[in-house]
């Protein structure tokens, strides 16, 4: 019975070896991605909204981790009340990125401000129309955004 | 040392060298590839569920206004890619579809470009791009069709191989390049 035991032992060490080797081998094999990753376009972009503060309004974004909108594709215009005037908008420096097809583009990685300037006596929008459009780092695109957004 | 003892002690050595073994070789392999975290974009596998499915019917416009449907390409594998002037990795591939056209059209191939875009910058890009196949041309109805052939997130580019028969033989969401494409044209087409 002893050595039963001892050689069930023996076996149990064997198995746990094997057992390793073969599960790294497999995570190996399987390291592909998971499907359904990839996010909608609303969560990858996540636009927070238009706020004004005295002659400025800021329009927010929230980019995901491997996720980029550009700059050059960015487009603001008023909503309502229509004609209201503004000059932007501005964005801070982003991320130069070289692009076999388009050049050097300027990208936003986690956060993008845009910003528009008010004239001192006209009226401020309060709606605007905003176009934006990114990408994502591994090699997929999502078409142009327009969002009609309030301004708080 | 007596028989037993002698055989209990050569099971154990073995027992242990074996195991040992089994942790060595483990330690040697690299490690499993780290988690990505959740909000990480990687790349959704095929849609496979629509793998093996007949292609849902479409009708759009070609660049002269004509509306277009995939029955007017009967007996071809059509390959329809969806693509924008706009989208850096659908221009991207462009030449690998470009050389695939003319490699393997004696084959059967053709390749119908769906272009989510302007037909003038799709028409001046066609152009200067060298294009050898056709494409049609739409907006958000492209998307809607996209969405049917299985593309939720409205992505670019995204290929679909579509068999003789009309049913959905491969999906490809992102850009393929010529060794992917020759991949697929050994796997499915009688060459």
């Amino acid at each position: 019975m002893a050595f039963t035991r001892i050689l069930t032992l023996g076996l149990s060490l064997f198995a746990a070896g094997a057992v390793t080797t073969t599960a790294r081998a497999e995570s190996l094999l399987h390291a592909k991605p998971k499907a359904d990753a990839l996010l909608p376009v609303d969560q990858a972009f996540d636009l927070q909204g238009a706020t004004r503060k005295g002659h400025e309004i800021a329009i927010d974004w929230a980019i995901a981790p491997g996720y980029y909108l550009y700059g050059h594709t960015l487009k603001v215009s008023v909503d309502a009340p229509a004609n209201a005037p503004f000059t932007g908008p501005v964005l801070p420096k982003g991320e130069m990125l070289k692009d076999a097809e388009f050049g050097d583009v300027e990208v936003y990685r986690n956060v993008m401000r845009a910003k528009l300037t008010l004239p001192a006596d006209a009226k401020a929008p309060r709606t605007l129309r905003v176009r934006y459009q990114g990408c994502a780092d591994i090699g997929v695109c999502y078409p142009p955004q327009t969002r009609i957004v309030a301004v708080k | 040392m007596s028989g037993f003892s002698r055989q209990v002690a050569l099971v154990a050595a073995i027992a242990f060298t074996a195991g040992a073994a089994g942790f060595w070789v483990a330690r040697l392999m690299p490690p499993p590839a780290p988690e990505v975290a959740s909000v990480s974009p990687r790349k959704p596998a095929p849609v496979s569920g629509l793998e093996g499915q007949p292609a849902p019917a479409l009708s759009l416009p070609d660049l002269d206004g004509k509306p277009r449907s995939l029955s007017d390409w009967p007996g071809k594998w059509l390959m329809v890619n969806f693509w924008a002037t706009w989208c850096a990795p659908c221009m991207h591939e462009i030449p690998a579809l470009v050389a695939a056209q003319t490699k393997y059209e004696k084959h059967g191939l053709q390749i119908l470009g769906i272009a989510m875009d302007d037909p003038d910058a799709v028409r001046t890009l066609m152009r200067e791009k060298g294009f050898n196949y056709p494409s049609l041309v739409g907006d958000e109805q492209v998307q809607h069709i996209m969405e049917q052939f299985g593309n939720t997130m409205g992505a670019l580019p995204y290929t679909v191989l579509i068999a003789p028969d009309g049913v959905i033989r491969y999906i490809e969401l992102g850009g393929v390049d010529t060794p992917k494409l020759d991949m697929l044209m050994q796997r499915f087409l009688p060459l």
